[in-house]
């Protein structure tokens, strides 16, 4: 990337060296000065896929007026969009469809864009499920919970663990509500469920980490654990004694599931626990048992951040990080004592995602999983405040195109099928493997969500939900009937929906199957465009085709 | 040559095979460990299989009587190992073990992958068979019906993955197809990346164009779950997709983790189980290949023999199930558990393997016709234990 362009898209020149190719109008809106280089337009799209839910004109516009950083700092300090407003919790009692509602119309037209994705990203890191059987049905306490996760971008990953681990819909999830301490008579244990996973999946992993997040290795060059077996048992009798406030009793399911859960004496262990070499005292309270263990367990901090960060930056922005980035964004994790809207920054604006690169064979660029696909395509073609999307009133509130979970079955937003989420986090493509040495380290996780069934249902949702729907998408039929030509419109489609990103091949084809269409087939041509488009590999692949100047 | 195919049911989660099998003249001292969650010894049904008068669940009527009919049997104390360990050298760490026994992640892959980090055992098994055996099917016969393709991903293979009979394209006419298709094919911009995204949708394709036709073909008796009828549909038409060796990921619905409210939960998730199981076999009659086919239950790990108040804890040795027309069943494999001898388990009883899990796989991979190479090539641990054939496939 040039100086100049670099210079352009931080600070927000308007445009750079106008390019004489045909830009219309329309596709800026009011614009009325010169049209961005299509380098720009790539660059910015690139950008606006990483913090939203899909590129669209109004986050382009956005971009390019305000510049990246100052564009990221503005979505940093909106207000945090809820799914529900907490009020309406407690005496609406949402269903799950008011879920999926909800979950959708912010995700597809929620001003804070940047906190929805970062949320989305958190609730693939803190994973409770619909799918569990306190939950399903409970739909209040999922929704508090996944709002917690979208405040909780505004403040530090401590305190947000801290209140993951005492949210009713986490204790239940991972079954420490009504967990007893251990009874010697009986021969019974704590459950150990929470203690294992909030140390294996929530903060420092199994095994040791460096801020770069590559694993530490030992003189036989095997991984080292993070803990043992009897860390986990001492662990587990700090998360017991847990209970709903307000129930009726010990073991209850009734009572108030969107306030963190209280202690019950009789069931809380009280003694002293040594935990990773270090030692609780006995006679804390539950809330300060839990504090004290959730700072021995992440004072590892380089695996807590080594891991954390490559996982953040791999469902925002690249699959595959250079060890340099993720030391980058661990620095900027520890030195700020965890705060999540400093991490953001630093993913979002450092060089390797800022810039790209120029190398094909580099690890650039991000899978758009089925989810995103779907997602980003919606908001490409329709504008984000289009009538489908109906603001939410209250509890009557149902968007009826995306409001069941099935819809993308194995990713329904908090509604993944293990405490793991929808894909492992290391997934390799076997499309990599048996391609020699050369990305042998490679992983592509959301890759994990394709299959026969998944990529036919989206296709077909995008289909029937909006492309033969011609209401959502008039400007194509305008600019058609204004007498484009096939060039012309391909163009115009294309620059609509992947803003340039993509290859040659796809305007070929595009091109020829609208020639196969008499001119006044202005339906026809407009769906064939946008099917081709939407369903090309390119549409898949946050990346650029074409680097550099233009 | 006629084809053969093995269906896994995968029990994601850790199921507790404590649960399913009890040794009736030692029920006193399972009923003292097992506490609130044992089941009642009336309930228990007797299998006539050695080990202690074993007896089954009693929501499993349907399978106690095909292990009884010698189509079936249990596999007992089996787990991940490396090698073969006692409680002294499991103490000492004076062996290798399965890193991070107790995790569900880490004993999941380690379970699938038979040791390997990025293939399953049941990929590298087709893999190997095809690469002596000719050329592989367009379509691959490494088969998963669920989410997860760990257990049959491959090295060349690739996985197909089907979890129901799919969609027809609506939006995507023929010409449009062939546009995609043509898309798929151009690899012009060799990134990983942009490989990773033709394949995803390449798969699709091929898939399509195979699948809908093949499943058409079929009536389901309309009492499996679809996972399992998908899973029949593609056994029966093994022939016309070449698949001359198949395997099939199918996932046991559970749920198996079960921290909490273990009894009743496991009670319901049997009594599905005893069906899908038995009813999958009688459905592989119906289309005449239930001669082809053998059927084993997998899982991370067993669970604690010691509950918490509510369930069970993440444990390590387990109890599975083989069966289907060609085993050689109605003897249990390998022996059951001593409660009372803590050389048996580690802390919180957590009971240590006495069978390794890749000695049932090795069994099954000689069966489909690998030679010894081959499989010490797919399991690399085998060569440690020294019975390499557990008998109970012809």
């Amino acid at each position: 990337m040039t100086d100049q362009l670099r210079r352009a898209l931080l600070k927000g020149a308007a445009c750079i060296g106008a390019t004489a190719s045909l830009w219309p109008q329309m596709a800026m809106g009011q614009s009325t000065g010169n049209p961005p280089s299509a380098a720009l337009r790539r660059h910015w799209a690139r950008l606006a896929n990483y913090a939203t839910f899909g590129a669209n004109e109004e986050t382009l516009q956005q971009i390019s007026s305000a510049g990246w950083e100052a564009w990221v700092d503005a979505q940093l300090n909106l207000p945090p969009t809820p799914l529900f407003p907490t009020a309406t919790l407690t005496t609406d009692k949402p269903t799950e469809a008011q879920l999926y509602s909800a979950w959708w119309t912010n995700a597809l037209a929620a001003p804070d864009q940047l906190h929805q994705r970062v949320a989305f990203a958190l609730s693939q890191w803190f994973v409770i499920s619909t799918r569990h059987p306190f939950l399903d049905g409970r739909t209040w306490t999922v929704i508090d919970f996944y709002d917690l996760l979208l405040r909780g971008v505004q403040g530090s990953f401590f305190d947000l663990l801290y209140q993951v681990s005492l949210h009713p819909a986490m204790c239940a999830y991972l079954s420490s509500l009504y967990n007893q301490k251990g009874d010697p008579a009986l021969g019974t244990i704590p459950d150990e469920n929470y203690a294992r996973e909030v140390m294996q999946l929530f903060t420092c992993g199994a095994e040791k980490r460096k801020r770069n997040g590559h694993f530490r290795l030992d003189g036989q060059g095997l991984r080292i654990p993070n803990y043992t077996e009897q860390d986990v048992k001492e662990l587990a009798r700090v998360f017991t004694g847990m209970g709903v406030a307000e129930a009726k009793g010990w073991g209850k399911e009734t009572g108030n599931w969107l306030r963190p859960v209280i202690e019950y004496p009789e069931y809380h262990d009280y003694g002293s626990k040594t935990i990773m070499g270090t030692e609780i005292p006995a006679g804390l309270s539950l809330q300060d048992d839990v504090r004290a263990a959730l700072e021995i367990i992440t004072k590892y901090e380089h695996s807590v951040a080594g891991n954390f960060s490559r996982f953040m930056i791999q469902r925002l922005t690249v699959s595959n990080p250079k060890y340099t980035y993720v030391r980058d964004v661990s620095i900027a994790f520890m030195e700020s004592n965890g705060d999540l809207k400093t991490m953001v920054r630093a993913i979002l604006l450092h060089p390797d995602a800022v810039d790209g690169r120029s190398d094909p064979r580099s690890e650039t660029g991000r899978l758009k999983e089925p989810l995103l696909w779907y997602a980003s395509a919606r908001r490409a073609l329709a504008p984000p405040r289009d009538g489908a999307l109906t603001p939410i009133t209250g509890p009557a509130f149902n968007n009826s195109e995306l409001n069941t979970g099935g819809t993308f079955a194995e990713q329904s937003p908090v509604g993944a099928l293990s405490v793991f989420s929808f894909f492992p986090r290391e997934h390799q493509s076997e499309a990599i493997r048996g391609e020699g040495t050369a990305h042998i380290d490679y992983v592509y996780p959301e890759a994990y969500l394709y299959n026969w069934n998944s990529v036919v249902r989206v296709s077909n949702k995008l289909w029937g939900n909006v492309i033969k729907k011609d209401a959502d998408v008039p400007r194509f039929r305008a600019f058609l009937e204004a007498g484009a030509s096939d060039e012309e419109f391909a163009d115009f489609v294309l620059d609509q929906l992947l803003f340039g990103n993509h290859r040659p091949a796809l305007r070929e084809e595009v091109i020829a199957l609208l020639g196969t269409r008499g001119a006044s087939k202005v339906t026809a041509k407009v769906r064939d465009a946008l099917v081709l488009a939407l369903n090309a590999p390119d549409f898949l692949v946050n990346n650029t085709y074409q680097e550099g100047g233009q | 040559m006629s084809s053969k195919a093995i269906v896994v049911f995968y029990m994601h989660g850790g199921h507790d095979g404590y649960n399913m099998l009890v040794p009736l003249d030692r029920y006193d001292r399972y009923a003292h460990y097992r506490g609130t969650i044992a089941q009642s010894r009336d309930s228990l049904l007797p299998l006539n299989v050695g080990q202690g008068d074993l007896a089954i669940h009693g929501n499993f009527p349907r399978m106690a009587a095909l292990i009884q009919e010698g189509k079936g049997a249990p596999i007992l104390g089996t787990g991940n190992l490396a090698q073969p360990v006692n409680r002294q050298q499991y103490d000492d760490r004076s062996v290798v073990l399965p890193p991070f026994l107790f995790s569900h992640s880490h004993q999941q892959q380690y379970n699938k992958g038979a040791y390997d980090r990025y293939s399953g055992w049941a990929g590298r098994v087709l893999d190997a068979w095809y690469a002596s055996n000719g050329s592989a099917p367009a379509l691959s016969p490494a088969v998963t019906t669920t989410g997860d393709r760990n257990l049959v991903a491959a090295e060349s293979l690739d996985v197909l993955q089907v979890q129901s009979e799919g969609e027809t394209w609506q939006g995507l006419s023929a010409a449009k197809l062939d546009a995609v298709n043509r898309l798929v094919a151009d690899d012009s911009y060799n990134h990983p990346l942009e490989r990773v995204a033709r394949h995803a949708l390449g798969t699709t394709i091929t898939g399509q164009a195979y699948l809908r036709d093949i499943f058409g073909q079929f009536t389901e008796s309309g009492k499996l779950n679809t996972a399992a009828m998908v899973a029949s549909k593609l056994i029966a038409a093994a022939d016309e997709l070449g698949h001359q060796r198949q395997i099939i990921h199918i996932a046991a619905p559970g749920p198996w983790d079960s921290h909490f409210d273990q009894f009743d939960t496991l009670n319901e998730a049997y009594a599905y189980l005893d069906n899908l199981f038995v009813d999958f076999i009688d459905e592989l009659r119906r289309y005449g290949v239930a001669d082809r086919v053998v059927c084993i239950t997998a899982s991370d790990f067993g669970r604690s023999l010691v509950p918490n108040n509510r369930g069970t804890d993440h444990g390590w040795g387990n109890n599975h199930l083989v069966w289907g027309e060609p085993v050689r069943g109605g003897q249990a494999i390998g022996n059951f558990v001593d409660y009372d001898d803590p050389d048996q388990w580690t802390g919180a009883r957590r009971l240590i393997p006495t069978l390794a899990d890749v000695q049932s796989y090795a069994t099954l991979a000689r069966w489909f016709g690998l030679d010894e190479d081959a499989i010490d090539a797919v399991f690399p641990t085998l060569r440690n234990f020294s019975q390499r054939d557990l008998g109970f496939l012809p």
